[in-house]
């Protein structure tokens, strides 16, 4: 063993049902020491589910939750060394934003001084220095947001919990918030998980992300490996939007879409397949160009019917509907003619940015 | 507001909605009214018209031993079984907001009894229960009494107010590191503390003017309504108006500082504002 410190949190073989519905199956996860995991996935998949079994809010039915190295199941959440940042904040209306800091100190029978103290240091990292003696209904969304993060860092957790952190923001104070995050991530070292909806903030601030569906993680990885080579079908889609052409592995490496073999799909892309394999291939729309019928296309290609152009300036999106009736984009830079809607074109891309994943 | 000007069915309307609330509050408040200006008659005799007005019935009514007496000890009781009535109710609504229980309306509506039932009914019962315990006749069962009728609707009250009580609070201090007990201290008594204290209000009017019941089973113990009732056989003295003046001028007092101050409250612990 070259790394004697065990993960901050462990999550192990967990399920959870409520009677009849199982909610969460199976899921295992690790989390490391002063990592940045985001738990992503739409809602009802049971990611707060299993923030809350961290936390001590829920039991997981079978498996089991360490943190650091310990089984923390059957301990009340009060007796647990995590900290959660709720996603109405749950200031306290009836203390100041100090006091509500210094809420879980004074549990921990810190000493006067010593509060006043590690309270002073966390007001100014939240920038919110001499905001202390207000009252939680004259501060606003975004500082009471700062005050929640603030109250669960100033007891240094060993696991910081946020449920949908930036939910309750609008986007340009999400986006500023975002950043703050990952940088007192950075400065404080310390174990962050957080659950969200939205991929683009799990994308921004995750050192790891897991996708989950239907109560189970689908891909647990980077955030570039999670864009780049999603696993599944669902996590193509989910993690920013991907174009899949649901396909059968052929003969001879072809690769079979509505029986015929689409064109130039090089055949170490089906290598690891066997015939009458169910696929969908999976190519992100930025990676996509359109051409007009007839030309030679470099790589892959595939007919669709446009049905909507739209522009936005340096991009526009060339909506296509395939011969099976899905959809396939095209984003390509505003500067070149678009094709005309209605007609048929060419949709197009390099062979090495486009990849298999069963169905 | 708008300044533009009424047409003249607004006008008309306008004008009938001020006649109702007109009528309603002398519908309500002329009782009471009279009550207190009776009290300044100089007659033995009250009645109109008012010829000479006079204070002296306050100072008649403060001299009556027998008054003050059962003044006294309707005060005492009625603080004695709100306070009961507001510790059971506490619990209880707790228990019926926040726990999953089988059955809970038929649970609520069988809180609900006593308010609904008629009051001579229940006097009654309790005359016959009674009889199995003859020493609790008096102070203990008058109190017995009103803490049945006042907690059932205090449950309800306080039930409301903690099915509108976010839990979020509670799981963001126990994630601090507060246990149960430190919890209910240090969050859910500071938060619903307004609504405790009305319906602690309520409960005490309510127990300090109950008379039906309180007249089943009081014995020789005699509350301000049993005095003023066996008064009022004879002729009504002028001193109980100037009492109920009093009483009036007290309760309209502290309800409305009551209700100020609840409001205040609810205003400085109310929601987050988002963006």
């Amino acid at each position: 063993m070259t790394n004697t410190k065990p993960p901050a949190v462990e999550i192990d073989a967990i399920t959870k049902s409520y009677g009849e519905t199982t909610a969460i199956r199976g899921v295992s996860m690790d989390v490391r020491d002063g990592e940045f995991v985001t738990i992503l996935g739409p809602s009802g998949c049971g990611k707060s589910t299993l923030l809350r079994m961290i936390s001590g809010f829920a039991e997981p039915t079978t498996g089991d939750v360490r943190i650091g190295g310990k089984s923390v199941v059957g301990l009340a959440p009060y007796k647990r060394d995590t900290a959660m940042v709720f996603q109405d904040y749950a200031l306290f209306p009836h203390r100041t934003i100090a006091e509500n800091i210094a809420f879980g100190l004074r549990m921990r029978k810190v000493e006067r001084a010593e509060i006043a103290r590690r309270v002073d240091e966390m007001l100014a990292l939240i920038n919110l220095s001499g905001y202390g003696g207000r009252r939680v209904s004259e501060i606003s969304g975004g500082q009471a947001q700062r005050v929640a993060l603030g109250r669960a860092l100033v007891v240094r957790p060993s696991v910081l919990l946020l449920d949908e952190p930036l939910g309750a923001l609008d986007m340009k104070l999400r986006k500023q918030m975002q950043a703050e995050l990952k940088k007192i991530h950075r400065e404080l070292g310390l174990t962050f998980v957080a659950v969200t909806h939205d991929q683009e903030e799990a994308l921004t601030l995750s050192d790891r992300i897991a996708v989950m569906n239907a109560g189970s993680v689908e891909q647990f990885a980077d955030p570039e490996t999670l864009y780049r080579r999603p696993a599944t079908r669902f996590v193509a889609d989910f993690v920013g939007g991907a174009n899949l052409i649901d396909a059968e592995v052929g003969p001879a490496g072809a690769l079979l879409f509505r029986g015929l073999p689409l064109s130039g799909i090089g055949s170490d892309a089906v290598k690891d397949r066997a015939i009458g394999d169910k696929v969908s291939l999976v190519v992100r729309p930025e990676c996509v160009a359109t051409s007009a019928l007839g030309g030679q296309a470099p790589g892959p290609a595939i007919e669709a019917m446009v049905t909507e152009v739209l522009f936005s300036g340096a991009v526009q999106q060339i909506v296509g509907r395939l011969a099976d009736g899905s959809l396939f984009v095209a984003h390509e830079q505003g500067l070149k003619p678009p094709p005309e809607r209605g007609s048929t074109v060419l949709f197009h891309w390099d062979g090495s940015l486009s990849w298999l994943v069963a169905r | 507001m708008s300044a533009r000007p009424r047409s003249p069915q607004e006008r008309g309307g306008f004008a009938l909605l001020s006649l109702y609330a007109v009528l309603i509050y002398l519908f309500l408040y002329l009782p009471i009214a009279v009550i207190v200006l009776f009290a300044f008659d100089a007659k033995p005799i009250p009645g109109l018209p008012l010829d000479t007005l006079t204070t002296g019935w306050f100072v008649e009514a403060l001299r009556d031993q027998k008054l003050t007496g059962s003044l006294l000890t309707s005060l005492r009781l009625a603080v004695v079984s709100a306070i009961l009535s507001t510790l059971l109710a506490m619990p209880a609504a707790m228990v019926l907001a926040w726990l999953p229980i089988r059955f809970k309306s038929l649970v609520m509506a069988m809180v609900l009894g006593p308010v609904v039932l008629p009051q001579l009914v229940l006097g009654l019962g309790l005359v016959i229960l009674l009889r199995s315990a003859p020493d609790l006749v008096g102070e203990p069962a008058i109190i017995l009494a009103h803490t049945t009728i006042t907690s059932s609707y205090a449950t309800l009250i306080l039930y409301s107010r903690f099915l509108g009580f976010r839990r979020s609070y509670i799981e963001a201090a126990m994630n601090l590191g507060a246990s149960e007990l430190v919890v209910f201290r240090e969050v859910i008594l500071p938060l619903v503390r307004p609504a405790l204290i009305s319906v602690f209000m309520l409960a005490f009017t309510d127990a300090f003017g109950e008379f039906v019941v309180a007249w089943f089973v009081a014995g020789f113990t005699e509350t301000l309504p049993i005095t003023i009732w066996t008064s009022l056989r004879q002729v009504i003295s002028p001193k109980v108006y100037a009492l109920s003046s009093v009483i009036i001028l007290v309760t309209l007092a502290i309800s409305l500082v009551s209700q100020l101050w609840v409001i205040r409250q609810t205003r400085l612990t109310s929601k987050v504002q988002t963006s």
